[in-house]
């Protein structure tokens, strides 16, 4: 159950840190803004768990939560600065 | 979601998507080639606390395993296979997404567009991939995320869009190979595009200003993105196997022959013709009444005899309105890549097809006025809920039900929610494969590369310890090594192995143990 709870924990982490950079790069449309929050969630548990594995080579439970809200921590940070800048439509 | 047909196919997909959670939650992953390969490399990568290479079969050391990083995040924190079955539930609400935004894309209104996402999410073969390991709805996804982002990217050139684009290329890319004729077309067009715009753009001041252009940072975040999330393992296999699509054998490159990724032919589509196959399969579901997690032939639900030929009209309208890019980017090479592909028949290999002909008939219902299009819509809802019921009231897997129609529907049920733990895990493959809970846990099993299914020796709660597999030892010396250089307290062959041999000449090592599933043969190891 403990597993359960920091699988749920860590997944929210994760979808929070996605919604927060998906707010960030402002992705013009509703579905657009869900597909973002869906591949940037998908891509960063890719990251987290390839960091973990092939990095630190530890895959426990405490070091995904660990990255989890260390991306978290980066992605608030990041939030924190001006948004990028979109570019001109040709 | 004011529109009637919409808003029916909502509440029928919500529930659905809910039923499918609570399956993927009390019903354990028995898909088989979970157990030949996507739940290995996870179990490996469990056991030793890191990612490396996989080399138990050919599958595990081959393929592409972007999706088994999903998996492996849905394991590693209870250290069971109890939620991989999410592994094919949760890229399908992204799926749907895509499907409504590349129907946006192609010029679809936004009502056809939403229901062409709902009806998405409505096909059985896909839906009845949920709660498996299996990354098929995963591939798919990326697929058609890839194709809309793609298509954005002609508009709206902006860095985030590249960064996404390239990333769910990789996606696509690093869940299944098959998905690279897809997604190549429009990743090359991008790519080659961007490079283009950087070489010949108008750039003031220094050559090297035209690195910091924009086109040359959408070029690079969209290769970087596309080489970080699906390259590597392209990368991985030509270096160590000096074949990038390993074990797809193709030209000097070495592997496997094609025909044998498509063994899996069901007998009533054999001696057919491609044409009559396909027919045969597309048709099938006519006559299916529930959906097993790799059903064959059929798959693609009753609505898709509808579909097929408004896709046919929205490709016709694509012409008409010139969307050149949509259609020699995406629609011309999936339908180039499913007239090759050798199972074109099989659902689960196609999924892609009802992920584009869905935005392309979007396209043919918005051309209609608005009491046509909502008949049409209704129509489409009404045969896809007959499927969509087909595959959740029935188990996609197998399980002793042994009553007959409502009762059936209602004994399923009950036994999804309140059967005891032991009976509702001891199911399909687990059932099948129950032999190897009565090793100890904590032991170690060494298999030869001929059985068919390592999780099987692993459980579903990671008890024993995959070890490295055996080289098809040649004498009872090489053999013995190879045990006690693995630590291993079992073995297990297949039954047509050569190894079987040496280990019934020499009983004071190998204690027969019995058959085990899939054609498997367990031995207790003595060191001695």
């Amino acid at each position: 159950m403990a597993g359960v709870v920091a699988l749920l924990i860590a997944s929210g982490a994760v979808l929070f840190a996605s919604i927060v950079a998906t707010a960030r790069v402002r992705p013009r449309g509703g579905l657009a803004s869900l597909l973002a929050i869906g591949l940037i969630a998908w891509a960063s548990v890719d990251l987290i768990v390839g960091v973990a594995g092939l990095a630190l080579r530890n895959l426990s439970p405490a070091t995904l939560l660990t990255l989890s809200f260390a991306y978290l921590a980066v992605v608030l940070g990041s939030a924190c600065r001006p948004p990028v800048r979109r570019s001109a439509r040709p | 979601m004011t529109w009637p047909p919409a808003a029916v196919a909502t509440v029928l997909v919500a529930a659905s998507l809910v039923w499918r959670v609570v399956l993927a939650v009390r019903l354990p992953v028995v898909d088989i080639a979970g157990w030949q390969y996507h739940l290995v490399t996870v179990d490996v990568w469990l056991q030793s606390n890191q990612i490396e290479r996989v080399s138990q079969n050919t599958w595990t050391d081959g393929w592409p395993a972007t999706g088994e990083l999903l998996t492996t995040w849905l394991a590693a924190f209870t250290h069971t296979h109890a939620l991989s079955g999410f592994t094919g539930l949760l890229p399908i609400p992204l799926g749907m997404v895509a499907v409504a935004g590349l129907a946006r894309g192609f010029g679809a209104d936004r009502r056809p567009a939403l229901l062409a996402g709902l009806l998405f999410g409505m096909i059985p073969a896909l839906v009845a991939l949920a709660g498996t390991s299996y990354v098929d709805p995963a591939t798919t996804a990326a697929v058609i995320a890839t194709w809309w982002l793609g298509l954005r990217l002609f508009g709206e050139r902006d860095r985030a869009t590249a960064l996404l684009f390239g990333t769910a290329a990789g996606l696509a890319a690093g869940t299944k190979d098959t998905s690279l004729f897809l997604v190549l077309p429009i990743l090359g067009w991008v790519l080659v595009a961007a490079a283009w715009e950087v070489i010949v753009g108008d750039h003031l001041g220094a050559p090297w200003r035209r690195l910091r252009s924009p086109a040359a940072q959408r070029l690079g975040l969209s290769l970087l993105s596309f080489v970080v999330f699906g390259g590597l393992w392209y990368l991985k296999d030509l270096l160590i196997h000096g074949n990038p699509i390993y074990p797809i054998g193709f030209g000097p490159f070495p592997g496997l022959p094609r025909d044998v990724f498509f063994e899996n032919l069901p007998p009533r589509l054999a001696g057919l013709t491609w044409t009559e196959q396909v027919v045969r399969s597309w048709t099938a579901d006519w006559h299916l009444t529930h959906y097993l997690y790799n059903v064959r032939p059929g798959g693609f639900g009753r609505a898709w005899l509808a579909i097929v030929p408004l896709a046919l009209a929205g490709s016709a309208l694509l012409w008409r309105s010139r969307r050149w890019a949509a259609l020699w980017l995406i629609v011309v090479p999936a339908a180039v890549g499913f007239a090759v592909l050798p199972s074109a028949w099989y659902a689960r290999y196609t999924l892609f097809l009802p992920g584009l002909a869905l935005p392309l008939a979007a396209v043919a219902l918005g051309s209609l006025r608005a009491r046509p299009a909502s008949l049409a819509g209704f129509l489409l809802v009404g045969l896809a809920a007959i499927s969509l019921a087909a595959a959740n009231l029935l188990p996609n897997i197998s399980i002793p039900l042994h009553s007959r129609g409502v009762a059936r529907l209602t004994g399923y049920v009950a036994f999804v929610l309140t059967a005891p733990d032991s009976q509702r895990t001891n199911v399909d493959l687990a059932k099948d494969c129950r032999t190897f809970d009565a090793l100890p846990t904590g032991e170690t099993v060494a298999i030869t590369r001929s059985y068919s299914v390592p999780h099987a020796a692993v459980g579903q709660e990671l008890e024993r310890i995959l070890a490295q597999p055996l080289d098809d030892p040649t004498s009872d010396a090489e053999l013995l090594g190879s045990m006690r250089a693995r630590a291993a307290q079992w073995l297990v062959t297949n039954r047509d192995d050569g190894t079987n041999g040496i280990a019934l000449a020499d009983p004071a090592h190998y204690v027969p143990y019995g058959r085990v599933c899939n054609k498997g043969l367990l031995w207790r190891f003595v060191p001695g």
